[in-house]
Protein backbone atom coordinates (compact mmCIF):
# COMPACT_ATOMS: atom_id res chain seq x y z
CA UNK A 1 0.00 0.00 0.00
CA UNK A 2 2.71 2.35 0.73
CA UNK A 3 4.38 1.46 -2.41
CA UNK A 4 1.66 3.21 -4.52
CA UNK A 5 1.45 5.93 -2.39
CA UNK A 6 5.22 6.87 -2.48
CA UNK A 7 3.94 6.11 -6.61
CA UNK A 8 1.27 8.58 -6.52
CA UNK A 9 3.31 11.23 -4.35
CA UNK A 10 5.92 10.84 -7.15
CA UNK A 11 3.79 11.28 -10.33
CA UNK A 12 1.75 14.41 -8.98
CA UNK A 13 4.36 16.31 -7.93
CA UNK A 14 6.45 15.59 -11.15
CA UNK A 15 4.03 15.86 -13.65
CA UNK A 16 0.89 17.97 -12.17
CA UNK A 17 1.00 21.98 -11.92
CA UNK A 18 2.07 22.22 -8.78
CA UNK A 19 0.35 24.39 -6.41
CA UNK A 20 -0.37 24.74 -2.46
CA UNK A 21 -2.84 26.13 0.06
CA UNK A 22 -1.24 27.91 2.45
CA UNK A 23 -1.85 29.46 5.99
CA UNK A 24 1.32 30.28 6.87
CA UNK A 25 4.89 31.65 5.98
CA UNK A 26 8.20 31.42 8.01
CA UNK A 27 11.48 32.63 6.69
CA UNK A 28 14.63 31.49 7.79
CA UNK A 29 18.02 32.74 7.24
CA UNK A 30 20.99 29.50 6.75
CA UNK A 31 24.54 30.43 7.79
CA UNK A 32 26.99 28.04 6.26
CA UNK A 33 29.90 26.46 5.51
CA UNK A 34 30.07 24.01 2.01
CA UNK A 35 33.57 24.05 2.45
CA UNK A 36 35.84 23.81 5.55
CA UNK A 37 38.23 25.72 4.54
CA UNK A 38 36.03 28.39 2.35
CA UNK A 39 36.57 32.33 2.15
CA UNK A 40 34.45 34.04 3.68
CA UNK A 41 34.09 31.23 6.63
CA UNK A 42 30.39 31.33 6.51
CA UNK A 43 27.84 32.03 3.80
CA UNK A 44 24.03 33.47 4.11
CA UNK A 45 21.27 32.23 2.38
CA UNK A 46 17.71 33.00 2.58
CA UNK A 47 14.91 30.64 2.40
CA UNK A 48 10.78 30.93 2.30
CA UNK A 49 8.70 28.38 3.88
CA UNK A 50 5.12 28.18 2.68
CA UNK A 51 2.62 25.32 4.69
CA UNK A 52 -0.44 24.42 5.70
CA UNK A 53 -1.08 22.26 8.53
CA UNK A 54 -0.66 18.82 6.39
CA UNK A 55 2.14 20.45 4.11
CA UNK A 56 4.90 22.68 3.75
CA UNK A 57 6.96 24.24 0.76
CA UNK A 58 10.40 25.98 1.18
CA UNK A 59 12.09 27.52 -1.69
CA UNK A 60 15.32 29.75 -1.79
CA UNK A 61 14.10 33.50 -1.41
CA UNK A 62 16.09 34.67 -4.36
CA UNK A 63 14.11 32.66 -6.51
CA UNK A 64 10.89 33.16 -4.63
CA UNK A 65 11.55 36.65 -5.55
CA UNK A 66 12.51 35.96 -9.45
CA UNK A 67 9.30 33.78 -9.57
CA UNK A 68 6.91 36.82 -8.23
CA UNK A 69 8.24 39.43 -11.04
CA UNK A 70 8.22 36.96 -13.66
CA UNK A 71 4.35 36.07 -12.60
CA UNK A 72 3.69 39.84 -12.11
CA UNK A 73 5.27 40.40 -15.16
CA UNK A 74 7.87 42.37 -14.14
CA UNK A 75 10.59 40.89 -15.80
CA UNK A 76 10.31 38.27 -19.00
CA UNK A 77 13.02 36.32 -20.97
CA UNK A 78 13.75 37.03 -24.37
CA UNK A 79 15.96 33.95 -25.36
CA UNK A 80 18.94 36.07 -25.89
CA UNK A 81 21.21 35.21 -23.02
CA UNK A 82 23.32 38.89 -23.85
CA UNK A 83 20.14 40.38 -22.96
CA UNK A 84 18.61 37.92 -20.15
CA UNK A 85 21.82 37.36 -18.59
CA UNK A 86 21.95 40.86 -17.14
CA UNK A 87 18.27 41.16 -15.40
CA UNK A 88 18.22 36.94 -14.29
CA UNK A 89 21.80 36.83 -13.10
CA UNK A 90 21.23 38.49 -10.05
CA UNK A 91 18.50 36.00 -8.68
CA UNK A 92 20.76 33.13 -8.81
CA UNK A 93 21.11 32.11 -5.48
CA UNK A 94 24.35 29.28 -3.55
CA UNK A 95 21.27 27.02 -2.71
CA UNK A 96 18.44 27.21 -5.33
CA UNK A 97 16.87 23.92 -3.79
CA UNK A 98 13.20 23.06 -3.72
CA UNK A 99 11.69 20.93 -0.83
CA UNK A 100 8.14 19.92 -1.04
CA UNK A 101 7.19 18.05 2.13
CA UNK A 102 4.05 15.90 2.88
CA UNK A 103 3.92 13.67 6.39
CA UNK A 104 7.35 12.15 6.48
CA UNK A 105 7.59 12.07 2.58
CA UNK A 106 9.96 14.32 1.18
CA UNK A 107 10.57 15.64 -2.42
CA UNK A 108 13.75 17.19 -3.36
CA UNK A 109 14.38 18.75 -6.43
CA UNK A 110 17.33 21.39 -7.33
CA UNK A 111 19.30 22.93 -10.22
CA UNK A 112 23.30 21.62 -10.78
CA UNK A 113 24.76 24.05 -12.89
CA UNK A 114 26.30 22.31 -16.06
CA UNK A 115 24.36 19.15 -15.12
CA UNK A 116 20.75 19.70 -14.63
CA UNK A 117 17.63 19.95 -12.71
CA UNK A 118 17.18 16.62 -10.64
CA UNK A 119 14.20 15.62 -8.47
CA UNK A 120 14.32 12.42 -6.12
CA UNK A 121 11.64 11.31 -3.47
CA UNK A 122 12.55 10.12 0.19
CA UNK A 123 10.86 9.03 3.08
CA UNK A 124 12.14 10.59 6.71
CA UNK A 125 12.03 9.79 10.20
CA UNK A 126 13.74 12.25 12.78
CA UNK A 127 14.37 10.72 16.15
CA UNK A 128 14.05 14.16 18.15
CA UNK A 129 14.64 13.85 22.46
CA UNK A 130 13.02 16.76 23.64
CA UNK A 131 15.02 18.39 26.95
CA UNK A 132 13.85 20.38 29.50
CA UNK A 133 15.71 23.14 28.20
CA UNK A 134 15.07 26.59 26.35
CA UNK A 135 15.97 29.82 25.38
CA UNK A 136 13.77 33.44 24.20
CA UNK A 137 14.58 33.31 20.12
CA UNK A 138 12.50 36.88 18.30
CA UNK A 139 10.62 37.15 22.04
CA UNK A 140 9.23 33.70 22.06
CA UNK A 141 10.35 31.04 24.10
CA UNK A 142 11.23 28.15 22.52
CA UNK A 143 12.43 24.36 23.66
CA UNK A 144 15.60 22.44 23.02
CA UNK A 145 15.52 19.06 21.23
CA UNK A 146 18.25 17.10 19.45
CA UNK A 147 18.51 14.33 16.67
CA UNK A 148 21.18 12.78 14.74
CA UNK A 149 20.86 12.79 11.00
CA UNK A 150 23.52 12.72 8.07
CA UNK A 151 26.22 12.54 9.89
CA UNK A 152 25.34 15.46 12.04
CA UNK A 153 24.13 16.23 15.53
CA UNK A 154 21.52 18.77 15.24
CA UNK A 155 20.08 21.05 18.08
CA UNK A 156 16.47 22.28 17.21
CA UNK A 157 14.78 24.82 19.14
CA UNK A 158 10.53 25.38 18.60
CA UNK A 159 8.25 27.13 19.84
CA UNK A 160 4.96 25.16 21.41
CA UNK A 161 3.05 28.23 20.96
CA UNK A 162 3.28 27.87 17.09
CA UNK A 163 1.82 23.68 17.30
CA UNK A 164 2.93 23.56 13.56
CA UNK A 165 5.29 20.55 12.91
CA UNK A 166 7.51 22.12 10.30
CA UNK A 167 10.67 23.64 10.24
CA UNK A 168 13.39 24.71 7.49
CA UNK A 169 15.63 22.03 5.22
CA UNK A 170 14.16 18.82 5.72
CA UNK A 171 13.56 19.29 9.07
CA UNK A 172 9.90 18.57 10.57
CA UNK A 173 8.13 16.34 13.32
CA UNK A 174 8.55 18.53 16.62
CA UNK A 175 5.35 19.70 18.36
CA UNK A 176 6.07 23.42 17.21
CA UNK A 177 7.78 25.43 14.70
CA UNK A 178 10.85 25.12 14.43
CA UNK A 179 12.85 28.66 14.97
CA UNK A 180 16.25 27.87 15.26
CA UNK A 181 18.55 24.48 14.13
CA UNK A 182 21.67 24.02 13.58
CA UNK A 183 24.62 21.02 14.17
CA UNK A 184 26.84 20.68 16.52
CA UNK A 185 30.18 21.97 14.63
CA UNK A 186 27.79 24.49 13.66
CA UNK A 187 28.49 24.68 10.41
CA UNK A 188 24.61 24.69 9.04
CA UNK A 189 22.65 27.03 11.63
CA UNK A 190 18.97 28.18 10.26
CA UNK A 191 17.20 30.46 12.32
CA UNK A 192 13.69 32.08 11.80
CA UNK A 193 13.47 35.79 11.17
CA UNK A 194 9.98 36.38 10.53
CA UNK A 195 6.89 34.54 10.81
CA UNK A 196 3.23 35.31 9.55
CA UNK A 197 -0.21 33.87 8.89
CA UNK A 198 -0.79 34.40 5.44
CA UNK A 199 -3.71 32.66 3.71
CA UNK A 200 -3.49 31.69 0.33
CA UNK A 201 -5.28 29.39 -2.21
CA UNK A 202 -3.16 27.84 -5.40
CA UNK A 203 0.46 29.38 -5.05
CA UNK A 204 2.34 27.95 -8.15
CA UNK A 205 5.68 26.63 -6.34
CA UNK A 206 7.38 27.22 -9.51
CA UNK A 207 9.27 23.67 -8.92
CA UNK A 208 11.80 22.58 -11.30
CA UNK A 209 9.44 21.50 -14.36
CA UNK A 210 12.37 19.38 -16.64
CA UNK A 211 13.95 17.93 -13.28
CA UNK A 212 15.12 14.61 -13.89
CA UNK A 213 13.79 11.53 -11.67
CA UNK A 214 17.02 9.76 -9.61
CA UNK A 215 18.04 8.58 -7.12
CA UNK A 216 19.03 10.18 -3.96
CA UNK A 217 22.38 8.23 -4.44
CA UNK A 218 22.49 9.60 -7.84
CA UNK A 219 21.78 13.01 -7.09
CA UNK A 220 24.58 13.38 -4.25
CA UNK A 221 26.90 12.17 -6.71
CA UNK A 222 26.12 14.64 -9.54
CA UNK A 223 26.17 17.56 -6.83
CA UNK A 224 29.52 16.74 -5.52
CA UNK A 225 31.17 16.45 -9.04
CA UNK A 226 29.81 20.24 -9.92
CA UNK A 227 31.15 20.80 -6.74
CA UNK A 228 34.93 20.23 -6.46
CA UNK A 229 35.51 20.23 -10.12
CA UNK A 230 35.41 23.53 -12.13
CA UNK A 231 32.80 23.95 -14.52
CA UNK A 232 33.41 22.66 -18.28
CA UNK A 233 33.37 26.95 -19.23
CA UNK A 234 36.52 27.73 -22.10
CA UNK A 235 38.95 30.03 -20.59
CA UNK A 236 41.20 31.74 -23.36
CA UNK A 237 44.53 33.14 -23.53
CA UNK A 238 45.98 31.22 -19.75
CA UNK A 239 47.70 28.19 -21.06
CA UNK A 240 49.09 27.45 -17.53
CA UNK A 241 45.32 27.31 -16.16
CA UNK A 242 44.86 23.71 -16.12
CA UNK A 243 47.17 23.42 -13.33
CA UNK A 244 45.69 25.97 -11.19
CA UNK A 245 42.23 24.22 -11.82
CA UNK A 246 43.58 20.87 -10.73
CA UNK A 247 44.70 22.58 -7.35
CA UNK A 248 41.86 24.23 -7.01
CA UNK A 249 40.11 20.30 -7.79
CA UNK A 250 42.16 18.59 -4.89
CA UNK A 251 41.50 21.51 -2.29
CA UNK A 252 37.56 21.48 -2.57
CA UNK A 253 37.54 17.66 -2.64
CA UNK A 254 38.91 17.90 0.17
CA UNK A 255 37.12 20.10 2.32
CA UNK A 256 34.19 19.32 0.80
CA UNK A 257 31.51 19.41 3.69
CA UNK A 258 27.93 19.40 2.47
CA UNK A 259 24.71 19.32 4.56
CA UNK A 260 24.49 16.01 4.60
CA UNK A 261 27.92 13.83 5.12
CA UNK A 262 26.13 10.75 5.06
CA UNK A 263 22.37 8.81 3.80
CA UNK B 1 17.26 14.38 -46.63
CA UNK B 2 18.68 17.74 -47.31
CA UNK B 3 15.47 19.58 -45.68
CA UNK B 4 16.47 17.77 -42.56
CA UNK B 5 20.44 18.91 -42.32
CA UNK B 6 19.08 22.31 -43.12
CA UNK B 7 16.63 22.23 -39.92
CA UNK B 8 19.70 20.47 -38.00
CA UNK B 9 21.99 23.09 -39.28
CA UNK B 10 19.47 26.37 -38.62
CA UNK B 11 19.31 24.71 -34.83
CA UNK B 12 22.54 24.49 -34.21
CA UNK B 13 23.56 28.33 -35.16
CA UNK B 14 20.37 29.12 -33.08
CA UNK B 15 21.57 27.29 -30.21
CA UNK B 16 25.20 29.05 -30.78
CA UNK B 17 23.68 32.44 -31.13
CA UNK B 18 21.72 32.13 -27.65
CA UNK B 19 25.01 31.01 -25.83
CA UNK B 20 26.69 33.67 -24.09
CA UNK B 21 30.20 35.01 -24.21
CA UNK B 22 31.90 37.74 -23.15
CA UNK B 23 35.08 39.04 -20.75
CA UNK B 24 35.06 38.69 -16.98
CA UNK B 25 37.08 41.24 -14.93
CA UNK B 26 37.72 39.25 -11.92
CA UNK B 27 37.53 40.74 -8.08
CA UNK B 28 41.64 40.54 -8.23
CA UNK B 29 42.54 42.10 -11.30
CA UNK B 30 42.48 39.64 -13.33
CA UNK B 31 40.65 40.20 -16.86
CA UNK B 32 39.76 36.54 -19.00
CA UNK B 33 37.68 35.30 -21.92
CA UNK B 34 34.98 33.41 -21.17
CA UNK B 35 33.21 30.96 -24.39
CA UNK B 36 29.83 30.76 -22.61
CA UNK B 37 27.46 27.89 -21.93
CA UNK B 38 23.29 28.81 -21.98
CA UNK B 39 21.49 28.97 -18.56
CA UNK B 40 22.33 31.95 -16.20
CA UNK B 41 22.67 29.51 -13.14
CA UNK B 42 25.68 27.62 -15.03
CA UNK B 43 27.64 30.98 -16.36
CA UNK B 44 27.01 32.29 -12.91
CA UNK B 45 28.28 29.37 -10.59
CA UNK B 46 31.27 29.35 -13.62
CA UNK B 47 32.59 32.64 -13.19
CA UNK B 48 32.20 32.32 -9.22
CA UNK B 49 34.91 29.44 -9.52
CA UNK B 50 37.04 31.14 -12.26
CA UNK B 51 37.16 34.01 -9.66
CA UNK B 52 37.89 31.31 -7.01
CA UNK B 53 40.87 29.91 -9.10
CA UNK B 54 42.59 32.92 -10.03
CA UNK B 55 41.89 35.17 -6.71
CA UNK B 56 40.90 32.58 -3.95
CA UNK B 57 37.32 33.32 -3.04
CA UNK B 58 33.69 32.24 -5.10
CA UNK B 59 32.07 34.61 -2.77
CA UNK B 60 31.62 37.59 -5.66
CA UNK B 61 28.29 39.04 -6.95
CA UNK B 62 28.35 39.09 -10.45
CA UNK B 63 27.19 42.03 -12.42
CA UNK B 64 26.32 41.71 -16.23
CA UNK B 65 26.52 44.84 -18.44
Amino acid sequence: MFKYYYILFTCLFTFGQQKINITNEARYELTFKEYKNQKPEFLKNTFILLFNEKESFLKNMSLYVRDSLVDNGKIKKTGDSQKDFPVFAKYVPDLPYNIYKKENTISFSNEIPFSGEYQYTETIDFEWKITKESKTINGIKCIKATTTKWGRNWIAFYSPKHPLPFGPYKFFGLPGLIFEVYDDAKDYTFTLYKFKNRVANNVLMHNYPKAKKVTKKQYEKARKVASVKPSTIKIEGYPNINKKIDKYSIDKEKNYNPIELTD
Amino acid sequence: MKKVFLLLAVFLFSANTFAWTGYFHTSCGITVHVLGTDGESSVVKSLQKINGIFCGTENVAITFY
